[in-house]
């Protein structure tokens, strides 16, 4: 059996002299690939604004007290056990569940006289340092913040106390009377007060763990992904009151700060669900439209495709010539319509994936087309005259 | 060369069916010219179709060269064997007259260069010059398309031309040359041409006229 035969000067003839609906058909084809592909674009881009949203957005959580102040909340430094996965709550660490623990208590000193004593998780758990506080950190060489989460013994002091140095050590003393030696490894400047800054879980002499009443408290969502379980194992502990009866009453309660970012998120998934909406419709009317278009103006051609079949092409070589100048015009609409789309919105593997889905429809349209046409019976050509 | 035996043919159309040709016998030689005449829905285009293997008989057989075309391919022996001039020309509107004539050799499969060649020489011998090649046949007249269309039937050298109403469309003048091609294609190239017509002038210049009514041979 004799294949299919394909006369390329026959099509590439036709796709040259009828330069209108060559022009015609591949330019519904550039307009749906290329709008195929600024779809796809932006559903790319919307996707990774979201991801980045969730990713990178602060969802900032403060401790306060009952009363919804976050100053002086008056409570046990169990809650920081909490929160930097000390103590277990609610059958989970609420590690898991927050980052960038700020945590800061406040007392005076006795010795030296009129100091104040901070005590800090990290640096920017003092409102006094970064931008709007003023104050600075120079640490000694060897040292970094992150020596307040290992070494109990430590301490940076305001310059105006740098008198107090013996030996590289300064001696402190709680107002409690407790006291105990530090090393000193840095000093702030910035600020005007007399203030030691020292790890949180300092220990003085007794060797018994301090509890420390928190002057402010507060921390991020880790995994913003994970928002409402974050927030129902936080609320748990938090929110509830009366959790822990007796001795272990607690009355904080908690702010997260999540109006912005569900706002955002609403927005940016409502995008999406437009986009995600039109895509599927877009991509069945690329098909469409070139099927209708090549249809139409092929229509006009039956009489040709008939006398083809009169001069002895075969059916299956009418569908094939009909086929290889609609799939032609087609790709090269769609080559128009990727490199357009391109320039439109920054190209992405999902967008290109979309317009190469565009151009599937766009073949599949051509199929349709190219069979409709190609069913012309010769016969009635000649009957017409009859 | 072609022989109809007892060909009757058929069809359905949306009310009813239609008998077109019945028990329709006939021979056709190379080297002959021959018409076949009558009124209008006598069946004579049908039968054209039927020769030209555009569709088989419902009953009866015809063979070309003591085969079957039942038993053919049928798209191979309008290939190979048989072309059709049609009374509107069937030129391609797009394609300059060269384009025309060469396009059956085109889907042959025959180097543009190559086709157009015969083509020319086609269209020399059907009386078009070389200021006629490059026009659309929107810019020639009715005589002059249907020599394109003729010399697009002659480039592949098909033994078999069947003509329906080839002068349908065309004046006195012009009509009488393109008769007098055909009779020159059958008479000095050895073509058996069969020209379905309704003009007794026609007719008169054919070796043998059948003459079809009702569907029947008549006479």
């Amino acid at each position: 059996m004799k294949k299919p035969y394909l006369s390329l000067t026959a099509s590439l003839l036709a796709v040259r002299r009828r330069k209108l609906a060559s022009l015609l058909l591949a330019l519904v084809m550039a307009v749906s690939s290329g709008v195929c592909v600024v779809l796809g674009g932006l559903l790319s881009e919307q996707e990774a604004a979201l991801a980045d949203t969730v990713k990178s957005s602060e969802i900032l959580c403060t401790v306060t007290d009952s009363g919804g102040r976050s100053d002086d909340i008056g409570v046990l430094s169990m809650y920081l056990d909490m929160v930097v996965g000390k103590r277990r709550v609610v059958g989970c660490y609420l590690d898991d569940y927050v980052k960038d623990v700020r945590c800061m208590s406040k007392e005076a000193l006795d010795k030296p006289h009129q100091a104040e004593l901070h005590r800090l998780y990290s640096l920017d758990s003092d409102p006094g340092f970064g931008e709007t506080g003023g104050a600075s950190a120079t640490f000694n060489d060897g040292f970094d913040e992150s020596v307040f989460r290992s070494n109990e013994r430590v301490c940076l002091l305001s310059r105006e106390l740098e008198y107090m140095i013996k030996d590289g050590r300064v001696e402190l003393t709680a107002s409690t009377g407790e006291s105990a030696s530090f090393e000193v490894i840095g000093f702030v400047d910035g600020v005007t007060d007399k203030v030691v800054y020292c790890p949180f879980f300092t220990e003085f002499e007794d060797g018994i763990t301090a509890v420390h009443p928190i002057f402010s408290m507060s921390f991020a969502i880790a995994d913003n992904s994970r928002l409402d379980e974050a927030k129902d194992a936080l609320f748990e502990y938090f929110a509830k009151p009366a959790i822990g009866s007796g001795s272990d009453i607690l009355t904080a309660g908690l702010i997260v700060q999540d109006d912005t970012y569900l706002d955002t998120i609403k927005e940016l998934e409502s995008n999406l669900s437009l986009l995600r909406l039109l895509l599927p419709i877009l991509l069945a009317m690329t098909a469409f439209t070139v099927f209708f278009v090549g249809y139409l103006t092929n229509r006009r051609r039956v009489r040709e495709f008939a006398v083809m079949r009169c001069m002895g092409q075969k059916r299956s070589e009418v569908f094939i010539q009909v086929f290889f100048e609609q799939g032609l015009l087609a790709m090269i609409g769609c080559a128009v319509g990727f490199a357009v789309g391109c320039a439109v919105v920054s190209v992405s593997a999902y967008g290109l994936m979309i317009g190469g889905v565009a151009a599937v429809c766009g073949l599949a349209g051509s199929v349709a087309s190219a069979v409709q046409i190609c069913r012309a019976d010769p016969l009635t050509l000649m009957k017409a005259k009859e | 060369m072609l022989t109809i035996n007892s060909v009757s043919y058929s069809y359905r159309t949306k009310y009813q069916t239609v008998e077109a040709v019945k028990e329709v016998s006939a021979s056709f030689e190379p080297g002959r010219f021959y018409a076949i005449m009558g009124p209008s829905g006598s069946g004579k285009t049908t039968l054209l179709s039927l020769m030209a293997g555009l569709a088989l008989p419902s009953s009866g057989e015809i063979r070309f060269a003591e085969q079957s075309t039942a038993e053919l391919d049928r798209d191979d022996y309008r290939k190979q064997h048989v072309s059709v001039i049609y009374q509107d020309f069937n030129l391609f509107a797009h394609l300059t007259v060269l384009e025309n004539a060469a396009y059956p050799l085109y889907l042959r499969g025959k180097p543009k260069h190559d086709a157009e060649a015969v083509a020319r020489e086609k269209l020399l011998s059907v009386g078009l010059d070389d200021r006629h090649f490059g026009r659309l046949p929107n810019m020639l007249s009715g005589g002059e398309q249907q020599r394109v269309a003729i010399a697009r039937a002659l480039v592949t050298g098909c033994e078999l031309i069947l003509a329906d109403e080839p002068t349908g469309n065309l004046d006195g003048e012009n009509s009488r040359n393109i008769v007098g091609i055909l009779k020159t294609l059958a008479h000095e190239h050895d073509r058996c041409v069969v020209v379905v017509t309704h003009d007794q002038a026609v007719a008169d210049e054919a070796d043998v006229t059948l003459v079809m009514r009702d569907g029947r041979i008549d006479g």
